[in-house]
């Protein structure tokens, strides 16, 4: 079965809701909305032509950033996968969209951000290293979260 | 020139004349007013036939419709030979769609000699959607005489004289064209020659002269366009020629052309004899067939149909699995009609069992999640509900994004008669993907059968257009012809007239006075009782204006299809055409609304009046004003919701319902409806006992259950209880005469021999009992309902709890949804 990735639109919604339901997290209307409204920032995760898993992610700025058009990188919001379909490279082509994003905006630094206890060896494989909790992350969670960081 | 033949009496002067030629200009060009206005000056100075008509025309057409027809009646008395008189007057009808009344005059016309040959036209057009072959024929044939240079006029002729089962003249006339062109087609009347040409060889056909079929078709081959039809025709004619080996030819020919055509197969081993062949040798067959078409899904499918033990085993296992490891969600519905052999079902189960066990999950998730799908809808089929449901829940938790598995669970809940919950989980399976037009039908008729219709109209109208003002996609829906929106909407109207009917008695019976309160509720309850009633009524009647709309359609056809020369297509749209009323659908709402009118009928009998007027009058008060304000508002919401057609004086439906009372007839208006269903099928015939039981037809009653027994092979349930009626009427019913009662009794024991006999009563019901109620199916328990609530007099003691406890194990066997219906089953 091939695995692809697919926009998000507003018919579609639906599904994110389903996998952000199924996650340990919560996430407020307005970050729905704005999924989608993220264009390459986010990906649903196709395995044969059932979305299984997705990818989310926004731009970083510093808190005392003046200018808004120069993030310091890229942080992975959200990044799920249906425990059923792990291990079958979903995650690893959501990854590297958003990878591939990152170089395009040339940017060099992604954080990934949630509680990925399954996603680790994923992540170590693919270059990721712990960073600990930065605080330029933390805006917006209940929790702090611990993230992954990843420099190009 | 010659002079033109008029019969009819000529106007006074030239001055009057002029005027009124004038008219008809105006009248063309639809400037109606200014037409009418001339007019009404010169039926002042001489009142002449034709300007009446004229003007009954002008008027219909200014949407007078009461006045119009009395204006186009004056025309005809005053000169009823008048071709003017006639042509308008036909025109007239054929608007108002008496079409009878339209040929009548259009032939009038033609009659008396009208110069005018496109009435010719309008006139077999009229026809044809009367089913008048024979004045066809004629007015065709006219049609011809005038302009023979069209190939349409021969086309139609021919269509004419074959509808009129006159094979031979038809073929003449084609034939006659063709000998007279001999080969003289452009390029662009190549398609028409090659549709009338294989229109030509199917009325040979018809025939039944398949060797003249056959040797014609030999001509037409190189150069016919439709090369199926072509190798299709030779094969039936050659097998029916008996020709075998022949026309397994060609059918292999047509394998070639599409190995998917399951028909060609079958058709193969007629034509090879393989059926009655042992099934190895058939075996081999497909296994040779298989290595020519090893994509074919045919070839794969056909021997499940007739393997046995192992062999079948085996290729029902590389079959299902085959398609569960590639993920085919129709697999179940792929394999479902074997079930109907029982010995099969385990099998299945036995398969797919081992395989989502061991294998399923190996091959990749979403096979195994596809397998427990399998599994959960087997289960529904076998009615193990709980095991079913156990298969969908898992498959959800597995894979909470595939939206096909809301839609299995949906269903299942259905059969656990938990509605609302199913309409839930529908609905949170359309939220996955809301641009799902399927998956959102499903949601709006779930949302309806749990009686939530304003949740379905809300989902719904996501997907019609709703104009600037509309609320909701309602009035869409109609002009969409939404059919099985409109019916189910009908359905569940229904149910909650029944629903609200239950609630208002309850109310009554613990309601303590007749205190203000309690009567501004109670008429709340009765109007929304009569709303109901009335909606639901308001949405079957739209399936029928659809029906009408769906026949009316053909209309253009009658012209359309000569003209682009398409024959056959005609000829078989118009065999649908025929079967139209017996569509399962247009059924269905006769049904519907069958059982409104019958309500009516018992309503009028037992003396309740439309919307229960024998309620109390409300005093005049500030809190009653207050309150009937209220109420005013309430059924102003209910049109603005509920209204399916922008102008509608009568938009829920009241004022037809109110009629119904007041003209003290709730079946009469039925009829019609009855007389265009098809009388083929079982519902008709129950329908129409009811029907002429309550007219007191009593021998048309007993031919309905005569015709029941014909279809069924005496075996339908129902009829004990209808022969327990007819039985009686005949004995106890004063009013019908001795002769009557005596033919009636006649006729039931010509066809039920124990009606004649001289059995008591008790003993006769016994062995009806025994003849008709031996099975256990929801119709017999239907059927014993209407026993036990209706013909208890006739049933001793003993035959009653024989009934009753045949009645408890039927509804114990059955599952929950099936259970409801057989309680909401309503005796008349």
């Amino acid at each position: 079965m091939s695995v692809s990735l697919d926009d998000i639109t507003p018919n579609n919604v639906g599904m994110l809701k389903k996998l952000v339901e199924l996650s340990t997290l919560d996430f407020s209307s307005d970050w729905f909305t704005e999924a989608q409204s993220s264009e390459d920032l986010f990906k649903f995760g196709y395995f044969g032509e059932i979305p299984v898993g997705c990818v989310k992610a926004k731009p970083l700025m510093a808190a005392n950033a003046s200018d808004k058009s120069a993030p310091m990188g890229l942080v992975i919001e959200f990044l799920e996968v249906l425990p059923a379909y792990r291990g079958l490279s979903i995650e690893d082509k959501l990854l590297e969209h958003i990878e591939t994003v990152l170089r395009e905006r040339h940017l060099h630094t992604l954080w990934v951000l949630s509680p990925l206890e399954w996603a680790s060896a994923t992540l170590e494989k693919r270059g990721y290293f712990s960073a600990g909790d930065i605080a330029e992350l933390q805006t917006g969670y209940e929790k702090r979260l611990p993230a992954w960081e990843k420099k190009l | 020139m010659p002079p033109k033949k008029r019969l009819g009496k000529v106007l006074e002067t030239n001055k009057e004349d002029a005027q009124f030629r004038e008219a008809l200009k105006l009248y063309e060009s639809k400037q109606y007013r200014k037409a009418l206005k001339i007019l009404d000056v010169l039926l002042k100075k001489s009142p002449s036939a034709e300007a009446f008509s004229l003007k009954g025309l002008l008027l219909y057409n200014l949407n007078e419709l009461t006045e119009a027809e009395s204006y186009i009646l004056k025309g005809i008395a005053k000169d009823d030979n008048n071709v003017i008189v006639n042509h308008i007057s036909g025109i007239y009808y054929r608007a108002v769609n008496n079409l009878k009344e339209a040929a009548k005059w259009f032939s009038g016309a033609v009659e008396h000699g009208s110069s005018n040959k496109n009435i010719l036209r309008d006139l077999s057009s009229v026809q044809s959607q009367i089913r008048d072959y024979k004045g066809l024929v004629k007015s065709r044939l006219a049609y011809l005489e005038d302009q023979p240079a069209y190939r349409a006029n021969w086309t139609a002729l021919a269509t004419a004289y074959h509808l009129n089962k006159d094979h031979a003249a038809a073929e003449r006339v084609l034939t006659k064209f063709e000998n007279m062109v001999k080969g003289n087609y452009s390029e662009a009347d190549l398609y028409e020659q090659s549709e009338c040409t294989l229109y030509l060889n199917r009325i040979i056909g018809e025939t039944g002269d398949h060797q003249r079929a056959l040797d014609d078709l030999e001509r037409i081959k190189d150069w016919a366009r439709d090369g199926v039809a072509v190798l299709e025709s030779k094969a039936f004619y050659l097998t029916s020629l008996g020709r075998n080996k022949e026309a397994s030819v060609v059918y292999r020919e047509l394998l070639q052309r599409n190995p998917d055509n399951q028909d060609y197969y079958l058709k193969l081993e007629e034509t090879l004899g393989t059926t009655t062949k042992p099934v190895a040798v058939r075996k081999a067959l497909y296994e040779k067939l298989g290595r020519f078409y090893p994509k074919s899904e045919p070839v794969k499918f056909i021997p499940l149909t007739f393997l046995t033990g192992d062999d079948f085993k085996q290729a029902a296992e590389s079959y299902i699995l085959s398609q569960l490891k590639r993920g085919v969600p129709s697999a179940f519905v792929n394999v479902k009609p074997l079930y109907r052999k029982k010995a099969n079902v385990p099998v299945f189960l036995e398969i797919v069992t081992k395989f989502f066990e061991n294998e399923a999950a190996k091959v990749s998730p979403l096979t195994w999640c596809w397998t427990a799908y399998y599994l959960a809808l087997h289960h529904l089929h076998v009615k193990n509900l709980s095991k079913a449901l156990e298969y969908i829940n898992l498959a959800i938790d597995h894979t909470p994004t595939l939206v096909e598995l809301y839609v299995a669970k949906a269903r299942i809940l259905k059969h656990f008669n938990k509605l609302q919950e199913a309409a839930e989980v529908m609905d949170s399976g359309r939220s996955l993907d809301l641009q799902d037009r399927f998956i959102n039908s499903k949601a709006t008729k779930y949302y309806l059968r749990a009686n939530l219709i304003d949740s379905a109209v809300k989902t719904i109208s996501l997907f019609t257009k709703n104009d600037e003002g509309a609320v909701n996609g309602i009035k869409d829906l109609h002009v969409m012809q939404s059919i099985w929106f409109i019916t189910e909407n009908g359905e569940a109207y229904y149910r909650l007239f029944l629903a609200k009917l239950a609630e208002l008695e309850e109310f009554n019976r613990s309601a303590d006075a007749d205190d203000e309160e309690t009567i501004i509720t109670r008429n709340v309850l009765e109007d929304e009782i009569s709303e109901f009633k009335a909606l639901s009524a308001k949405r079957f009647i739209a399936i029928t204006k659809i029906y009408d709309e769906f026949f009316s359609d053909q209309m253009d056809f009658h012209s359309y299809c000569m003209r682009r020369g398409t024959p056959r297509a005609y000829i078989d749209t118009i065999k649908w055409e025929d079967r139209l009323y017996g569509s399962p659908m247009y059924v269905r709402a006769i049904m519907g609304l069958a059982k409104i009118h019958l309500d009516v009928d018992r309503d009028i009998k037992e003396g309740r009046p439309f919307g229960f007027e024998t309620a109390p009058m409300l005093p005049s008060s500030k809190r009653t004003k207050k309150a009937k304000s209220q109420n005013a508002k309430r059924r102003e919401e209910v049109i603005t919701k509920t209204a399916p057609y922008s102008e509608d004086n009568d938009a829920i439906g009241l004022n037809y319902i109110e009629s119904l009372y007041k003209d003290k007839n709730g079946v009469d208006l039925l009829v019609p409806y009855y007389d265009k269903i098809d009388k083929e099928l079982i519902c008709t015939n129950l329908l129409g006992f009811k029907i002429f039981q309550i007219q007191k037809k009593y021998l048309v009653s007993n031919g309905c259950v005569s015709k029941l027994s014909e279809l069924t092979n005496d075996k339908h349930p129902h009829i004990a209880p209808l022969l327990l009626e007819l039985k009686l009427v005949a004995t106890n019913d004063e009013s019908i005469v001795a002769p009557l009662k005596k033919l009636l009794l006649l006729g039931l024991g010509k066809r039920f021999p124990a009606f004649a006999g001289e059995d008591e009563s008790s003993k006769l019901v016994s062995k009806v009992v025994d003849h008709y109620l031996s099975r256990s199916t929801p119709e017999t328990a239907c059927a014993i309902t209407e026993i036990l609530q209706k013909l208890l007099e006739f049933v001793a003691e003993q035959t009653k709890s024989d009934l009753e406890n045949k009645l408890e194990a039927i509804e114990s066997a059955v599952d929950p949804y099936a259970l409801s219906k057989i309680q909401a089953f309503r005796v008349y």
